[in-house]
């Protein structure tokens, strides 16, 4: 064959090679259902040996173990590989996952994945077989999850992930994601029972499970890793508490620790009809309270250093960060009064917060202008269409001439503002927050988390009350 | 193992790279291996079908060759045709002859007949048995030799790339590639790109439309009575594209696979929806078959050199056995019969069209006329695909009726036409492929040229940028995967 013809081959393999490449990241599975927050994919974006501590299990784990509460409390670099649906076997194949590239000290497994098999959930079958990068380990997991006949479909996975051609976002086409270490806070308060464990007769696992229970625990054995199994507060039905029962008679043999927070729940101040979200999994106050008990067992039976102020853990800060973010932004949110309102604008941090006033505002309105004033930068107020733009509480930006129009990069996205005749208009990612036709209009971004956090506005006509 | 499939996938470049890698004089073994393999992928059993079929015509155009009796000969060759259309009756035509026997019987009120078995269509059996028939009606013209291999000859019957659903080929053209293939140069550059560019093409018009637009036609037949004109016309067009882009997107991948191996297949399309009359058509539809039947059904029977009732009533047992080749029903008969009657009602108006055409001056050579024709023969062509497509022949003429009569035009501005089961982001994908395969069409039709010989002229950064179109558009927008059971090529079942 002719050189250049030999050539050509290549140049085009190549082209296809990195065509393909590019398009996979796009359609690749991805937790739509989740708000595009995925512990794996973070999971890869993490540097070679950082992670001590490694949490696995489904939701019950990632509902209540806090990484940023570990890191502020201890200097801890834990992360949370949890996923919703996590059976025994995924567990497994995650661990094998972590040792690939972290040196981990402590496992935590939950222990919900004891008490059920397979997936009757669609979406969290595609979470724990799809999640993963193409490898051995991840075609072994597909072989061992996947039970019909597709396992051909979830090895090569573009016969799935193609399919996504339909729901494609902005985000499946982003470089960069917002940190996330496996935990996002939940505010949200259920009001569940506990159900006391009583002299429940253990029922035999699964098969697989038990298999997978044995070969999780020999594998932390042969990787020199401390194992620890975890059960969250949950009101547990009597047919998982028999099979639960079970698998703590297995673990007991091989002399691995569980910390059951059913029973430790009173011990920790679990309030059950606060500290939950559903009977399932604990809310932030729950999260709180299990991450408390459980970073002083670790930091008490396990060298664990603290990485506090060591750069490679900048990560750990920024999660804290943006974790203090989220408690401040549901503060925010459920604020329905002006003054309060405005007092709290004004003491925020890495958020750009943009003002309007369009319609028939009046200035010199006593009420609003107090208000706006807390925020600084203004100098005088115009009658009409103005607008001003805040980042970090510095004023970065004000409009008050007819047809102007200004486009800022934000941390995700992009935000517009215009002025014109009779109005103004506030605009992040093309979507419109314009809350009121004549008055005052305000939007917060959270310049850490890249999300819109608020956006209210404070009509002219009914003596600028909140309107969101 | 269908050309769309994982399986294939892996299949092909397997034998591919092994037929580059084996001795030259052990090509044909491998190939052959392959295709009994490629073969078996459907059920093992019926490879004994394949095997008698190679066995008796080779035998049997064995021994025409060898004795000169005309006699012995002609015995031969019937003994052979009965054997082979025997079987061929029996797995394709049992159950549809014991049905429709048990209707007439129980019309006379006469106890009808109970099958004690039930028999499953081997896959590609009429396609296989008309080429191994074409090669021993061909020895016994004396138009080819008997091939004396009896492996050789195996892989002429059953070349993998167009065992199952054609092209029917020709022992003039593929025993001699298959006679040659020792001394063939079977790595070529531009063979190869080109095979695989043609595969992509076909993957392409079956996966992106004829699957994507199955969606739509199985809605509209499934519920012929729920729906007025639009959607039936809809549906109607929509399964005139779909078996165009099903059967010639196999035939396209077929004519690839082979090309890659250094073989040149017949092209079984030239751009039928062009055609300006049915005659027309069928000189560019199912080319293989169509030249098939002319040569070894209407020919024999006399074809135009005989009196004008016998040409019709030639072309009208041709066409019906045409039909019947198509599958075992009624639909399929009169599918063929309808194709007919339209040659033969064209064949006695022409004069009378003719006249027409000079009384009223018209411009027969314009672009106009050409369209008016192109669309005429489409609209004719598409109302036989309904008895194609129909379950019963109830049904479609129903069908017929329902479309003619039930006008919604408001249906075409309401939102109605999406929700055929295809929703507006599916239907735009459709009308977006489905200009490109239009596009590609006009080429071949305007400047006779294939996709790969248009392609071939074209700069470099074109032909790969529309490859890559080509190929992502099928791994994006086909229609496979979990949660979609791949309909099979629609030809496979004749």
């Amino acid at each position: 064959m002719k050189m250049k013809n030999i050539a050509k081959i290549i140049v085009f393999c190549m082209i296809f090679i990195f065509l393909l490449n590019r398009i996979y990241d796009i359609f690749s599975w991805k937790d739509t259902a989740g708000d595009y927050t995925s512990s794996m994919e973070s999971f890869y974006d993490l540097e070679e040996n950082v992670v001590d501590v490694l949490f696995l299990g489904s939701s019950h784990s990632y509902c209540s173990t806090i990484p940023a509460q570990l890191w502020e409390d201890y200097g801890m670099a834990s992360f949370n590989m949890a996923i919703s649906g996590q059976d025994l076997v995924s567990s497994y194949y995650n661990f094998v996952e972590a040792l690939k590239t972290q040196d981990l000290k402590v496992v935590c497994v939950e222990m919900f994945g004891c008490a059920f098999s397979g997936y009757i959930i669609e979406g969290n079958l595609y979470r724990n077989t799809l999640s993963r990068k193409l490898s051995l380990s991840s075609i072994e997991a597909v072989n061992a999850m996947v039970e019909t006949d597709n396992k051909s479909d979830f090895i090569l996975r573009w016969p799935i992930i193609h399919t996504r051609y339909r729901e494609l976002k902005k985000q499946d086409f982003a470089t960069t994601r917002p940190v996330y270490l496996g935990y996002r806070s939940e505010y949200v308060a259920y009001g569940a029972n506990k159900l006391e464990f009583g002299n429940v007769e253990p029922k035999p696992m699964g098969e697989t499970e038990q298999e997978y229970l044995i070969k999780m625990i020999e594998l932390a054995q042969e990787s020199g890793t401390e194992l620890v199994f975890v059960l969250a507060p949950y009101e547990i039905p009597l047919k998982e508490q028999e099979l639960i029962a079970y698998a703590k008679e297995i673990i007991s043999e091989y002399n691995v620790p569980v910390l059951d927070f059913v029973e430790l729940s009173d011990e920790i101040g679990l309030d059950w009809e606060k500290d939950m979200i559903d009977y399932g999994h604990t809310n932030y106050w729950g999260a709180q309270k299990v991450t408390a008990y459980l970073g002083e067992y670790l930091k008490s039976h396990y060298e664990l250093a603290d990485h506090r102020g060591e750069t490679e853990y900048a990560l750990w800060d920024l999660d804290l960060k943006a974790r203090q973010h989220e408690w401040t932004n549901y503060v925010l949110t459920r604020i329905c009064d002006r003054q309060t309102y405005f007092e709290e604008l004004s003491r925020l941090e890495d958020y750009t917060i943009v003002v309007s006033t369009t319609g028939e505002y009046i200035s010199g309105e006593a009420e609003i202008d107090e208000c706006l004033q807390m925020l600084g930068g203004f100098h005088e107020f115009y009658n009409g269409s103005n607008v001003w733009v805040f980042d970090n509480g510095e004023n970065i930006y004000t409009a008050n001439a007819n047809n102007t129009l200004k486009t800022m990069p934000l941390t995700f996205g992009e935000l517009l503002v215009s002025v014109s005749d009779q109005s103004t208009n506030i605009m992040v990612d093309r979507v419109a927050y314009q809350k009121s036709t004549n008055g005052v209009n305000v939007l917060v971004y959270d310049n850490i988390l890249g999300i819109v956090v608020d956006s209210v506005g404070f009509e002219a006509m009914y003596a600028y009350g909140m309107v969101r | 193992m269908i050309f769309n499939s994982v399986d294939f996938l892996v299949f092909f470049p397997i034998v591919i790279l092994l037929y580059f890698l084996v001795p030259r004089k052990m090509r044909y073994i491998w190939l052959l291996a392959a295709s009994i393999c490629f073969y078996m992928c459907w059920n093992v059993k019926y490879v004994i079908l394949l095997l008698v079929s190679i066995l008796t015509t080779w035998l049997a155009g064995f021994l025409i060759q060898k004795y000169k009796n005309t006699a012995v000969r002609k015995w031969i060759l019937a003994t052979c045709l009965i054997v082979n259309i025997g079987i061929l009756f029996f797995f394709k035509y049992f159950d549809f002859f014991l049905d429709s026997l048990n209707k007439v019987l129980g019309k006379v009120g006469i106890q009808t007949v109970e099958s004690s078995f039930s028999v499953l269509l081997p896959v590609g059996i009429s396609f296989y048995t008309f080429q191994a028939l074409g090669y021993i009606i061909d020895v016994y013209k004396g138009k080819i030799d008997a091939e004396k291999n009896p492996l050789r000859y195996a892989l002429f019957v059953s070349f993998f790339p167009q065992l199952v659903a054609g092209p029917i080929e020709r022992s003039e053209n593929l025993l001699k590639q298959v006679r040659n293939v020792d001394k063939m140069k079977i790595y070529n550059y531009e063979n190869v790109t080109n095979g695989l560019t043609l595969m992509v093409w076909g993957l392409f018009i079956k996966m992106v439309i004829a699957d994507r637009v199955a969606i739509l036609v199985n809605t509209v037949f499934d519920g012929v009575y729920l729906y007025g004109t639009v959607a039936l016309v809809a549906g109607a067009v929509g399964f005139a594209l779909q078996i165009y882009c099903d059967f010639m997107g196999y035939s396209t991948i077929a004519v690839g696979a082979a090309r890659v191996m250094g073989f040149t297949l017949m092209e079984n399309f030239e751009t039928p929806y062009l055609a300006t009359s049915i005659s027309d058509f069928w000189r560019r539809w199912h080319i293989s078959l169509s030249t098939w039947f002319r040569d070894y059904v209407y020919i024999p029977l006399g074809g135009n050199r005989c009196s004008r009732i016998r040409k019709y009533f030639n072309l009208m047992v041709t066409f019906c056995v045409s039909g019947l080749w198509h599958g075992a029903n009624w639909t399929y008969v009169f599918w063929g019969f309808l194709h007919g009657i339209y040659q033969v009602i064209g064949d006695i108006t022409k004069p009378f069209r003719k006249i027409l055409c000079e009384k009223t001056q018209a411009k027969t050579e314009s672009f106009s006329f050409k369209l008016a024709q192109v669309v005429g023969t489409f609209v004719l062509v598409d109302i036989a695909w309904i008895f194609f497509r129909a379950n019963s022949l109830k049904v479609a003429v129903d069908y017929c009726i329902r479309m003619f009569t039930k006008w919604d035009p408001w249906s075409l501005f309401n939102g109605e036409l999406y929700n055929l089961g295809l929703d507006r982001f599916e239907f735009n994908i459709l009308m977006v492929s489905t200009i490109v395969l239009v596009l590609a069409d006009l080429i071949r039709y305007c400047k006779k040229q294939l996709i790969t010989e248009f392609l071939g002229e074209q700069c470099i950064w074109f032909r790969w940028a529309v490859i890559f179109l080509l190929i992502f558009g099928t791994i994006i927008y086909g229609m496979y995967g979990i949660q979609f059971e791949s309909s099979q090529f629609i030809y496979f079942q004749f």
